[in-house]
Formats: C-alpha cells, structure tokens, sequence
C-alpha cells in the first residue's frame, strides 16, 4: 500500500506570488461569503411576545427570557459613561452594569430561531440592541452583526450569531504576559532559534 | 536503510522562494540538504518505525495516566503545583491533541530506540510533511527518480483531517496561532500549520506570544481585545507556566493546541518513567532518574539530559560516573537531570543520523531525517529526504 497521502490543493502553499494586500482581501471576500450563512429568526422583547410569536410555551419564554438578559449583562457593548452610551444607543437606553463599572444599552430583545427546537437547554437566545443610527426595522448583535427584518415579520441573521455563544466583552488590561522565558534563554544564545525541537 | 548521493534539483531555491520556505539555510549553513536522501525497504518503515511508534504513543499515554494520578510524580516532572489543576482537567475532559514527533536512533541492524518525545512544541513539520514530499514529486516527474518510489509521509493529509474533525467539534471557533518573535524557524512552522487549518475550513488569526493580552474578565486576548478561545502555540508549556500569566491559564477558558497535559510527555523525566512502566522493552533505552543511579551501572556509558532541554542543549556523556566525555553548553538544567543509557547514532560516512517520527494525534504518518556532524543532534543539523523503494 502507498505511504505517501496526498495533496491536492498546492496553491494553498504558494506564497511568493501572491501579493500581501490581495491575499487579504481575497480571504475576506471568502470570510465574508461564510459568514452570509443566514438564517431567519424572530425577534422578541418579552416573554409574552415570545409567546405570540413563536410556539414556544410561556415557561419556555420565560426561560428564553432570564437567558437573553444573562447573556446581554455578559456580552453587551460597554461604554465608560452613561453619555457616551447614550450617544450611539439614545437618552434613557443605557443602564449601569451589575458590577457598577461600566454603562450598557438596554437589550431590544433577543433571537428565536425559527428552523430549530429551542426548547433542549442547549438553546441560544442571543439579545440583540438598537443604535440610533440603524434604520428602523433592524437590529444588530453585542459584536455589532447586522439582524435584518424580511418582509413577513421574522429577521434574518448570521447563522453564528444566532447559535453561538457571544464572547464574553474585554477590556485588555496588560501584555507581555507569556514570552519572557524565551526572551532570556536567546539571551543565552545569542541567535534566533526555534523555541520547538 | 541506505544513503545515497542525488543531484540537487535545480533551481530548488527558487521553488522554495516560491513556496514561502525561507529556512533552508540557517545563519549561513546548509539545514534543508538535498545531495543525498535515505532509502528504506516497506518493511523497514511498517516493522521498524511505523508499529512501534503507534505502541509507544500508547504506553506514553498510560505513563500521563499515570503521572497524573500521583503529586509525587507530577513534582518529579517539575510541574509547578498551580498549573496541576489546568493539566488534570485537560486530561480529564480528553482535550484533542493535534502532533508529536518522536526520536528514535535506527540501523537496519538495530531495533530502534525511542531517544525522546517531542510531543509540546515539534518543529521540521513543514520540512517533513510539505517540502519533502514535493522533492520526491519532483525528481519523480523529472525522472530522476523511479515513479514506485514512494515516501512515508502522509502527514498533511493527516493534518487537514484533523483539523477538519476539530472543526466539527469546535464549530465557528477562530483558532490562533502563536509563536515567539524573531524565530523564522518558528514562524515558518506556525503558518504552515494555519495553512493546513485553513484548508480544513478553519478561520485563523495569527498573533506573536508577546502581544497576547489579559483581560479584566481573565480572558486572553488579541490586539483588538477579542478573546482568544482557541490557540495553538509553538511555544513550550513549561516556559509557559513560569511566565507572568501562569495563573491566568487556569481563569481563561481558552482551548489550547497541544493541551497542556502534553507537558507530561515532552519533559524528559517521560524516558525513566518508561523504563519503570515497560522494562526492557525492545524500543527503550534504559533511563532513571538522579536518584535511581545506584540501578544504571550496567549501563554505562550515559547521557545526562536535562528534563526541559531542547534541540540537543545542556547534554552531557558520561562514560563512567565521574568521566565526561562530551558536554554541549546551554541554558537548562536547573530544573534537574536524567541518565538514559547511550545509544551510538548510527553512521553514515561522516554523519550521525536520527529519525523523526511523527504523530497526527494518535496516528503515525511520517518520518524525517536529520543529519549532524556531532553524535549530539542540534538545531544546526541538516535535514534530508527519504524515500522507500523495493
């Protein structure tokens, strides 16, 4: 039997004709036809909306609910003050996060897929916000992906965005955390060597 | 297992411009050396290297479940006690590994003998799964070489799937990639390894090991403050659990490519904990730890290794107790040493030779060869090609 795999795709690993800025935007291009990956969704602000709108049970809404607002306190935009909140989101739309250091946009209300059972515990119910700027009849994400309403009252949205988790929102407080061991042993060597074997 | 002489191809260096392998030679000398390959029998790659390799993985596997169990040990391997919790837990929960290269000395005459697991941070993968496979392509259409000549190396066709498997597993997920600054040895590797990720459907982000950032909720992040979920590092664990964000590897939740209890298998203190697991195995050397010396007189001469050494540094040889023969300088050892029973490389004219042997988690699929002019193989040896033929 032959030993030798194969290789199918050997452009992949052409790199001297390919020149930086192109390769950029080709790979965008790709990543942004990925992620057009949309799916319908419904949009809902409360438990009793949920309910109208979709055929989840009350309980099941009530659920979906607490879920959105938890996700919304950990994955919401932050702003340093309650101005600058209100700038991109409007007056009397941020609130003071739980932890008091920073000032959040009330969510606008969350996603409900309409292809998938959103009754398994598993279900993502990801909030969805309102900057003043966005015309009417569209939300986006905490990571500011666009939601857009289709003409029969349901919103389409990225696939990702509706049955991922949103990132947790950072605020990077230092680096140079990891490094520095390599750092004094090339000290020692005096040339760059390979940090593996 | 036979060395032959092969004229280069020509223009080779313009094709390894072209393929972005800009390290084919290191501070003036020669590392990718393509005036000679190695020739194996089927046989010889399946009995000798392949086999055994696949057993090895297994009983390096039972030597982590061991470690793990016992504080004891886990001090023996110098793990510091905080990140003990960070290492059990990706034990645990079966944290995917991506490769491991192992080190084996080998002469057809010979069963070859496990050296050392490079299972953390392994490097020549481009060399070995990449460049070495498009040499034989090569001198195969030119028909310098005969078109049965086949090559043990399926490895990035392992790799892709791979990655496509934990793209199944880890759906959306961007995984990062790091290495250290001024290495392009280490650079070259890493986007070797996103190429491979990306042609598994993978979105990647590259990111220098310096520039990765902590964040106030104890997340690791990149230079726009996103959070680092997924990363695989070139960059060894045990520098890692000494560094300043030791502590923040046990908040973050990120998925680390090799998971951390990788650290068990590419420390040194791994060789005599074989040799208490499975004595006398025909692929090991006898090993022990410092204080077990009273047990190795019979197996003299020695190499003292130290437990986190890495592309041959800070080995000594030891003929007898208190006779030195050879000494390579470097910056390990304070961590403490092993004693594994020499084994002469075998030689090829005036070369010592070792062979790599990789690992797609637990599947073998490939081998380099490396060449020194020292019986110490070094960062500074040549790598060469090999092909099986008859």
């Amino acid at each position: 039997m032959q030993k030798r795999g194969q290789i199918s795709n050997l452009s992949r690993f052409r790199k001297y004709r390919v020149i930086k800025p192109l390769a950029l935007a080709i790979s965008s291009i790709i990543l942004a036809s990925c992620s057009s990956n949309q799916e319908e969704v419904y949009v809902v602000e409360t438990p009793e909306d949920c309910t109208y709108r979709t055929s989840m049970s009350y309980e099941q809404c009530e659920v979906a609910y607490k879920k959105a607002l938890a996700e919304a306190e950990r994955t919401g935009p932050r702003y340093d003050s309650a101005a600058d909140c209100a700038a991109e989101f409007g007056n009397e739309q941020c609130h003071q996060s739980s932890s008091g250091s920073f000032f959040m946009p009330f969510m606008a209300g969350w996603m409900v897929s309409s292809m998938m059972n959103n009754s398994s515990r598993q279900s993502m119910f990801n909030p969805v916000y309102k900057p003043q700027a966005d015309r009417s009849n569209s939300f986006t994400t905490a990571t500011g992906r666009p939601v857009n309403s289709t003409a029969l009252g349901k919103f389409t949205a990225p696939s990702d965005a509706v049955r991922k988790q949103a990132p947790t929102a950072n605020t990077t407080l230092r680096r140079g955390g990891f490094g520095a061991m390599a750092a004094s042993k090339s000290a020692w060597s005096g040339s760059s060597k390979s940090w593996g074997g | 297992m036979l060395r032959r002489e092969i004229e280069p191809r020509k223009h080779w260096q313009k094709k390894a411009e072209e393929f972005g392998f800009n390290f084919h030679t290191i501070d003036g000398d020669i590392y990718w050396d393509e005036r000679a390959f190695y020739q194996f029998s089927l046989e010889q790659i399946e009995q000798d290297i392949e086999d055994p390799t696949a057993e090895l993985h297994q009983m390096c596997l039972k030597v982590v479940e061991t470690v793990i169990a016992d504080d004891d040990l886990m001090r023996r391997f110098c793990i510091p006690e905080p990140v003990w919790p960070l290492i059990r837990d990706s034990w645990q929960r079966k944290d995917p590994s991506l490769y491991s290269r192992m080190d084996f000395s080998y002469n057809n005459r010979h069963q070859a003998k496990l050296l050392e697991n490079n299972a953390d941070t392994p490097t020549s993968l481009y060399e070995t799964g990449f460049w070495q496979w498009l040499w034989l392509e090569e001198n195969v259409d030119s028909g310098v070489l005969a078109r049965q000549a086949d090559q043990y190396n399926s490895l990035q066709e392992k790799l892709i799937n791979r990655f496509r498997e934990l793209a199944a597993r880890y759906p959306y997920q961007t995984l990062y990639l790091a290495c250290s600054k001024g290495t392009d040895e280490d650079r070259g590797t890493v986007q070797y390894i996103e190429d491979c990720a990306r042609e598994a459907g993978i979105s990647c982000k590259f990111i220098f090991i310096e520039d990765i950032g902590l964040s106030e909720q104890g997340q690791f992040t990149d230079l726009d403050d996103n959070p680092i979920e997924w990363l695989f590092k070139l960059y060894p664990w045990e520098f890692m659990f000494e560094e300043g964000f030791a502590d923040a590897l046990l908040s973050s939740n990120t998925l680390f490519l090799e998971p951390p209890w990788k650290a068990i298998l590419s420390n040194k203190a791994l060789l005599p904990m074989l040799w208490r697991l499975y004595p006398n195995h025909p692929n090991l050397l006898p090993a022990f730890f410092e204080d077990e010396l009273d047990q190795a007189a019979d197996f003299y001469p020695l190499i003292k290794k130290p437990l986190f050494s890495r592309e041959g540094a800070n080995i000594t040889i030891l003929e007898s107790p208190d006779n030195i023969v050879q000494h390579s300088d470097g910056p390990y050892g304070q961590e403490g040493f092993i004693y594994q029973a020499a084994e002469q490389l075998p030689r090829f004219g005036e070369s010592y030779t070792l062979i790599g042997s990789w690992l797609i988690d637990d599947q073998p699929c490939a081998m380099s060869i490396r060449e020194d002019n020292s019986a110490i193989t070094q960062d500074g040896s040549r790598f060469l090609p090999h092909i099986i033929f008859g």
